[in-house]
């Protein structure tokens, strides 16, 4: 029986032999049990062939490339917030600093005094380009 | 949409493994469909499909270093595919049948039949019937997409090994719709 269940699969699947054609053809003239076993095999595999592949969500792909790019550390408090709270309170120490400069009663030893200007200017334009270089990286990802 | 060569898939992957990511997204328009028929019907419902399906491209993106540019880019998808969604069939704890949820795809719904849905409802029906081993290498047959050397080399056996358990299989699921039919009949009337 199972012979013959496979017999029919192989022509159904266009695998058979030309022996084996004539064979299925033949019984199928002259088996009654052959005929029914060959109606029920093609129409069931009918009925599963003629499928479309079913479509996952529209947006499935954007799903899939979403979970395959780490998010960036965007946490406002671990990136944004500190940066510019730490700016500022060295922006603070500096501006004070200099403030006690010209009041005459600056702690820091006056040969440095003069680098104080410039360097607020050196960390504004790094602090500067890493805002705009993590702001371009946040638009990429998303 | 084009079908994407073998070479062409090569050079893809290519690009991503130097660091283009975005070019992973060919890949996974070309095979989203069929990767999702493959798992729907070994996981049976929508929201476990979508879950394996996503899971299996990714897992894939990851591997992707691991590719050994020999067999086809989908051969080796589908294996993971077929994979997770086995592994994921074994955590249903209640792998609960619900006839009601038929999946139709967008780009036919307007033109959806009932008949359709009712050949989609007896296929969901049949495959709930059917074991793991005989779902998979069913899913992929009926994908129409694979030649029994690639479900063979996708489900890791011999090729002799896989014609019989699919004509076993191919069996099962006939006998498994002609009782579904049957019992649809007998309540119909």
């Amino acid at each position: 029986m199972e012979e013959q269940q496979f017999l029919i699969f192989r022509y159904l699947d266009g695998d058979a032999s030309d022996k084996e054609k004539k064979q299925v053809e033949q019984l199928l003239k002259t088996d009654e049990q052959f005929l029914i076993l060959f109606q029920e095999l093609k129409s069931a595999d009918d009925f599963f062939k003629n499928q479309e592949p079913e479509s996952p969500k529209k947006k499935f792909t954007q799903s899939v490339m979403k979970a395959i790019s780490p998010e960036r550390n965007v946490n406002f408090f671990d990136s944004t917030f500190l940066s510019v709270l730490g700016g500022l309170i060295v922006l603070l120490v500096l501006v004070f600093s200099y403030q006690m400069y010209v009041n005459g009663n600056s702690f820091i030893p006056q040969q440095y005094t003069s680098y104080i200007l410039p360097s607020i200017a050196v960390l504004f334009f790094f602090g500067l380009v890493e805002f705009i270089l993590d702001f371009r990286a946040k638009q990429i990802d998303s | 949409m084009k079908q994407l060569s073998k070479e062409e898939e090569y050079e893809i992957i290519r690009q991503v493994l130097d660091g283009k990511k975005q070019s992973y997204r060919l890949l996974v328009d070309q095979y989203k469909r069929y990767v999702y028929s493959a798992v729907y019907k070994i996981v049976g419902t929508t929201e476990d499909a979508e879950d394996c399906a996503q899971e299996a491209f990714v897992k894939a993106y990851r591997s992707l270093g691991n590719f050994q540019f020999q067999s086809k880019f989908s051969t080796w998808l589908y294996r993971i595919a077929v994979n997770t969604a086995i592994s994921k069939r074994r955590k249903q704890k209640f792998y609960t049948t619900d006839i009601n949820e038929v999946q139709i795809n967008d780009s036919v719904k307007n033109a959806n039949t009932l008949q359709q849905k009712e050949q989609k409802k007896y296929i969901k029906m049949a495959f709930e019937k059917m074991n793991e081993s005989d779902a998979s290498i069913l899913s992929l047959f009926y994908l129409q997409e694979l030649s029994l050397n690639e479900i063979a080399d996708i489900l890791e056996i011999e090729v002799n090994n896989a014609k019989v358990r699919l004509y076993r299989a191919r069996k099962r699921l006939a006998d498994e719709l002609k009782g579904i039919l049957h019992h649809e009949v007998k309540t119909i009337v």
